[in-house]
């Protein structure tokens, strides 16, 4: 079966870009614009793993980590983010993955594959 | 005017706010009411170039002489001597004053000299001169030696004052950088946001471009367009992905590394854009360890930038030459191209963010790799040779040594 992303990001055309492209690349896509919508995306179960905005109004990446990582401990999440920065602070060595953004969705796709190929 | 209004004068001189210069002009005027004198000069002391300059002068008769070297004319005899106050004649012949040759006497035969000194410096001249011939008087001599001293107290409080203007000069600078740096701080926070709300409508941009190329074959009406959206949205990445490092500065993460290793990496990553400009690249590593404190990756963006800027200024064919070596206590990396060098017109600009000279360069590569150096408390130096190449060295110091490059 194909395992299912969920993007969280909050640029609308970040999220067409990342669904068309994972899609393409043999993924299913499930879309969230919010940190609070994401946490009930996942409720919903069958999320095989989170691609995390950090910089979102309302609640942000970070945030949506710490619950996550609390309530589904096995749920890998790769944080996503302008700031290269980001990689050494505010908890975020939590997550699975770290990926700087960027048009090119080359590096991000080969940590997704790496990351899912791992699990079961 | 008697002696004792002259001498009051003087003091009163002392507490004036004019101009030093006005002031010894004035003590000139006043000096030549005292007596048989026609003019009246002052040189200060010029300790840096060791000379006698002219401040004021008064009188008739030829033009004072600007300056006397250390050991010319009378002032020059003034210091030798050390003595306070000196008269002299002219000589029979009429050229020579006391066996020497002073321009400044001519049309005169007689002079007086005082040294302006107190204690613990001497800070010039008075250079009266006679055109007829004139007796000593005791008098006048003990007047003008209180002169004299009257007049060092008005150079003295003037350099005092001049150093209590710098100082407050200073103070308000300080200030105005303290101003200046919170606004610097609003503005890069300021800048943060846009960066920000910049990048990803610009990813999803170049992504999605990137993607209607698919869609788009090589030859369709168009193509052309979407080719030049690309490629100017992945430039705008490259500067702004710049200008976020520049922004930031996110921790160092310090550890224990060899730089033969960090610099054998980041010249690994360059193979093949040498190979495809036809550029060899020369290693000459010590085989010694070179035990650094560094964060690695942020100091592999260092090198990646030099080495990028070196290659970049070689077309085709070239070497580039990097090397490593213990100097005493410090670490030194020589990164060398055979690029013909930096335009000389250029060469103070190179490290300004944003100044470049490349059809798509940030001009942030340069800016990045000396705030990462500068922050291990290294420094980065240019050896640029006009018509062969540029040569950057980076010094750091060896792991548990402050060897001193920064203060
Ligand atoms: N090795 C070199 N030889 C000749 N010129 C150089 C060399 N290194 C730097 N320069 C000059 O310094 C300028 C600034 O360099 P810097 O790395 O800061 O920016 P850039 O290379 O122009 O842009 P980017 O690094 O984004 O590609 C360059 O445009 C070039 O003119
Ligand atoms: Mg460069």
């Amino acid at each position: 079966m194909k395992k299912r992303i969920l993007v969280v990001d909050d640029e609308e055309g970040l999220r067409l870009l990342y669904k068309e492209e994972l899609e393409e690349a043999g993924w299913e896509v499930t879309l969230a614009a919010s940190g609070e919508e994401s946490l009930r995306r996942i409720e919903e179960g069958k999320i095989d793993l989170v691609l995390l905005d950090i910089k979102m109004p309302g609640m942000d990446g970070v945030e949506v980590l710490r619950h996550v990582k609390e309530r589904w401990k096995d749920l890998p999440v790769v944080l996503c983010t302008a700031y290269p920065h980001y990689k050494h602070e505010f908890g975020t060595w939590a997550s699975d993955a770290y990926v700087i953004k960027s048009s090119d969705l080359t590096e991000l796709k080969q940590t997704l594959k790496d990351i899912l190929g791992k699990k079961r | 005017m008697n002696l004792s209004a002259i001498i009051e004068e003087l003091g009163e001189l002392a507490n004036d706010g004019a101009p030093l210069t006005n002031r010894l002009q004035r003590a000139c005027a006043l000096l030549l009411e005292t007596a048989p004198f026609d003019q009246c000069a002052i040189y200060l002391w010029d300790s840096v170039n060791r000379a006698f300059v002219l401040n004021a002068s008064v009188g008739t008769g030829s033009a004072a002489i600007e300056t006397y070297g250390e050991d010319e004319g009378l002032p020059g005899r003034v210091k030798a001597s050390g003595k306070g106050l000196a008269a002299s004649k002219k000589d029979l012949s009429g050229t020579a004053i006391d066996g020497l040759i002073d321009a400044g006497m001519r049309g005169f035969s007689y002079a007086l000299t005082l040294a302006l000194r107190d204690s613990s410096a001497l800070y010039g001249v008075i250079y009266l001169k006679a055109v007829k011939k004139t007796r000593r008087n005791a008098a006048r001599d003990s007047a003008l030696t209180t002169a004299a001293a009257l007049i060092v107290s008005i150079i003295r409080g003037e350099e005092i004052n001049a150093r209590h203007r710098r100082k407050s000069a200073e103070l308000a600078e300080l200030q105005a950088r303290l101003i200046n740096s919170e606004k610097v701080m609003a503005l890069a926070d300021m800048a943060s946001n846009i960066v920000h709300e910049i990048k990803n409508p610009l990813l999803s941009i170049g992504g999605l471009a990137n993607r209607l190329k698919k869609h788009v074959p090589q030859d369709a009406p168009g193509r052309l367009y979407l080719d030049q959206i690309t490629h100017e949205t992945v430039r705008l990445e490259k500067l702004i992905g710049g200008i976020i490092r520049c922004l930031h500065e996110s921790a160092l993460e310090l550890q224990s590394d060899d730089m033969n290793d960090i610099v054998s990496e980041s010249i690994e990553l360059f193979r093949e854009d040498a190979m495809r400009r036809g550029v060899n690249i020369v290693k000459k590593f010590t085989d010694n360890r070179l035990p650094v404190r560094a964060d690695r990756e942020q100091m592999k963006i260092a090198f990646d930038n030099l080495i990028a800027n070196a290659l970049q200024s070689m077309e085709n064919s070239g070497t580039l030459t990097v090397s490593t070596c213990l100097d005493n206590d410090s670490i030194v990396v020589k990164v060398a191209d055979s690029g013909g060098g930096i335009d000389p017109r250029y060469e103070n600009y190179i490290f300004n963010p944003f100044f470049t000279t490349k059809k798509f360069g940030t001009g942030l590569g340069l800016p990045i790799a000396n705030a990462i150096v500068m922050r291990h408390k290294g420094v980065i130096e240019v050896d640029n040779n006009i018509g062969v190449g540029v040569t950057f060295t980076v010094k750091l110091c060896s792991e548990g040594i402050e060897c001193g490059l920064r203060a």
